[in-house]
């Protein structure tokens, strides 16, 4: 109050530092659902069941260590609560041609109407909607498509080995493209029905199922009820488990937030820090009455604390505010940001506020403002009152 | 009359940088309840030092010093704050007001500090706002106040928590010649009507002859010329 402009600049240090935090952090956290809920639902499911052998062990034959009576399986654990719908996988390699070209390929076959239902938003869902449409069909990669020179209604064949190690051979009919995001991925990437692979690698087994959750909050519920009625030759393994990116692109976001965290919170110490320390040395005289009045150290110490927090929670206050704004603006705005490095595909810039990180910041901020009275409060400690009524 | 204050034989030193300055140089002072005793000198005889030793905002360095009959040279720091809280009230010659309260706030700060409930705070505020003639300024900060309006604040401040000794330093070095006789008028009242003890440091001939006893001084010393009962109000 004493000095209004210098309260001002204080709070309003600390409210940009605050929102500039918050900020951060809900991008961080978007960053954090989209990569795993994109994961989840285009890629690896919640979690996936699978034999112990196929875990630990590499296969010398597609399908050695795959699941038989699947459908059994699958059904058992679709009708488990909080499951929403399980998926059967097969992945092998091949070679794809269409005659004048060949190269080599990754094949994924799934049951489309499956896929629909744990993509969501998250797929390509008009390329599964082809594939359902025509059971004999196959997706390629944009990238592979290019490759080979073919498009929508072209024949392609595969070649692979059997469950049997022998050679066998398909003819399939392009439906559709689907990218996977992934530059690399969409040169040798292509996606067949289960019944196709089925009859290419002359097996009735499955790779793995990849379970789909109502949510992704029912996960350790799931996983526990699931383990209950899994065969002892069978594991699960979650989703992060299986795909190692979600980890890799966090550690990123986590030292970004390592760096940034402390710079802010040393920021808004210093100028609180300043704030009372002036206010302490102009006051000197006005302090040294008090304490001639007879007001103990500790209670003035309390006075200037609580000033110090006010200043501090107002600022947190003001800086949530701004924080919202900013955040619903950003969100509006859909600023599409280029794809990472490796990425076929850019996404729009979006920040996701929970109360968690309020919060944090909240608490976090409040107690680095009490910080920046301990350095005052020893002036205060020390204050002469004879030579503070002076003037010196 | 009693004793308030006893002080013998009393010497204190200051550290100004390297140099050490000799503010008193063993000096007595009595003081008994109800009087109105001015400490008088030039600039530099000690009377300010000895004006904090008496209101106990100072240590002594040598000497006695006993305050209704109990020693203060060895009396821990906190005892020496719970002291001052209830029984001593400071009037500056700076008023010393906090500049962001208003009077109101600033004459109920040491009730607050005594724990006073709210109602009783109440009536004594407004008992003394009124005792000072200042109650229909009750609402205004220090800054929109005079010079003489502000002391009067202090005044009240220094006397609503009704103390044993009210201790003054130079009140009227900033005021005009008219809110000086004000002042002075006011404390002389306070003296006779309420038995109050004022103890105050002044060079300023109008609070002088206004004492009852004048103590002068010279060079951190008495200089052997008490004026007894100079000017009772």
């Amino acid at each position: 109050m004493r000095n209004k402009r210098r309260t001002l600049i204080t709070t309003a240090v600390i409210s940009v530092g605050v929102s500039m935090l918050l900020l951060a952090l809900a991008y961080t956290n978007y960053v954090d659902w989209g990569v795993r809920e994109s994961l989840i639902h285009s890629s690896t499911g919640h979690f996936q069941v699978m034999t112990r052998d196929l875990a630990q062990k590499e296969e010398e034959k597609i399908l050695q260590f795959g699941i038989e009576n699947w459908q059994d399986l699958a059904g058992k654990i679709s009708q488990l609560p909080r499951v929403k719908v399980v998926c059967p996988r097969i992945n092998f390699s091949g070679l794809g041609s269409t005659g004048d070209k060949s190269t080599g390929i990754l094949v994924q076959a799934i049951e489309p109407g499956k896929e629909l239902t744990l993509g969501a938003e998250f797929i390509d869902r008009d390329a599964y909607i082809k594939l359902k449409a025509e059971p004999d069909g196959i997706l390629l990669g944009p990238a592979l498509a290019k490759l080979l020179n073919v498009k929508t209604g072209d024949m392609i064949t595969i070649m692979t080995t059997t469950s049997d190690g022998a050679l066998n051979a398909g003819d399939y009919k392009m439906v559709g493209t689907l990218s996977t995001g992934v530059e690399e991925m969409d040169k040798r990437f292509a996606l067949i029905s289960i019944p196709s692979a089925k009859a290419l690698l002359v097996s009735d087994k499955v790779e793995r199922l990849a379970v789909g959750l109502n949510d992704t909050a029912d996960l350790p519920g799931a996983m526990t009820a699931a383990q209950s009625i899994l065969p002892s030759h069978m594991v699960m393994k979650l989703w992060n488990e299986v795909n190692s990116d979600y980890e890799k692109i966090l550690n990123f976001f986590f030292q970004m937030i390592v760096f940034l965290l402390p710079v802010l919170m040393i920021i808004v110490w210093f100028s609180t820090m300043n704030t009372v320390l002036m206010s302490v040395m102009e006051r000197s005289a006005e302090l040294a009455t008090f304490r001639a009045m007879g007001t103990s150290r500790f209670r003035m110490f309390r006075m200037l604390f609580s000033e110090g927090i006010w200043i501090g929670i107002i600022g947190v206050v003001i800086g949530f505010i701004l924080e919202i704004l900013f955040a619903a603006l950003i969100n509006h705005a859909q600023i599409m940001l280029p794809p990472p490095p490796g990425n076929t595909v850019g996404y729009a810039l979006q920040v996701r506020n929970t109360p968690g990180i309020f919060m944090f910041v909240g608490i976090l901020t409040i107690l680095v403002v009490s910080l920046s009275t301990v350095l005052p409060a020893r002036r205060i400690f020390r204050l002469s009152i004879v030579r503070a009524i002076r003037g010196q | 009359m009693t004793d308030l204050l006893n002080g013998k034989d009393l010497k204190k030193t200051y550290l100004m940088g390297k140099t050490e300055v000799p503010a008193l140089q063993g000096i007595d002072v009595e003081v008994q309840r109800g009087e109105f005793v001015v400490f008088a000198g030039p600039s530099g005889s000690g009377k300010t030092t000895l004006l904090n030793l008496c209101g106990l905002i100072d240590t002594i360095d040598s000497g006695s010093l006993l305050f209704e009959g109990e020693d203060m040279s060895s009396t821990p720091e906190r005892k020496l704050v719970e002291i001052r809280k209830n029984k001593i009230g400071f009037i500056f010659q700076n008023f010393n007001l906090a500049p962001v309260w208003s009077a109101y706030e600033n004459v109920e700060f040491p009730l607050m500090l005594l724990k006073y409930p709210a109602a009783k705070r109440k009536e004594l505020v407004q008992k003394y706002l009124e005792r000072v003639g200042i109650w229909d300024r009750r609402r205004h900060k220090p800054s929109q106040m005079s010079g003489g309006e502000q002391q009067r604040v202090a005044i009240a401040r220094a006397l609503v928590k009704q103390p044993r000794l009210v201790i003054a330093d130079e009140p009227t070095a900033n005021l005009d010649s008219h809110n000086t006789a004000e002042i002075i008028r006011l404390m002389n009242q306070l003296n006779s009507e309420e038995g109050l003890t004022f103890l105050i440091a002044s060079h300023d001939p109008l609070v002088i002859k206004a004492a009852q006893r004048v103590m002068y001084m010279r060079d951190g010393k008495a200089d052997g010329h008490d004026s007894a009962v100079a000017n009772a109000a």
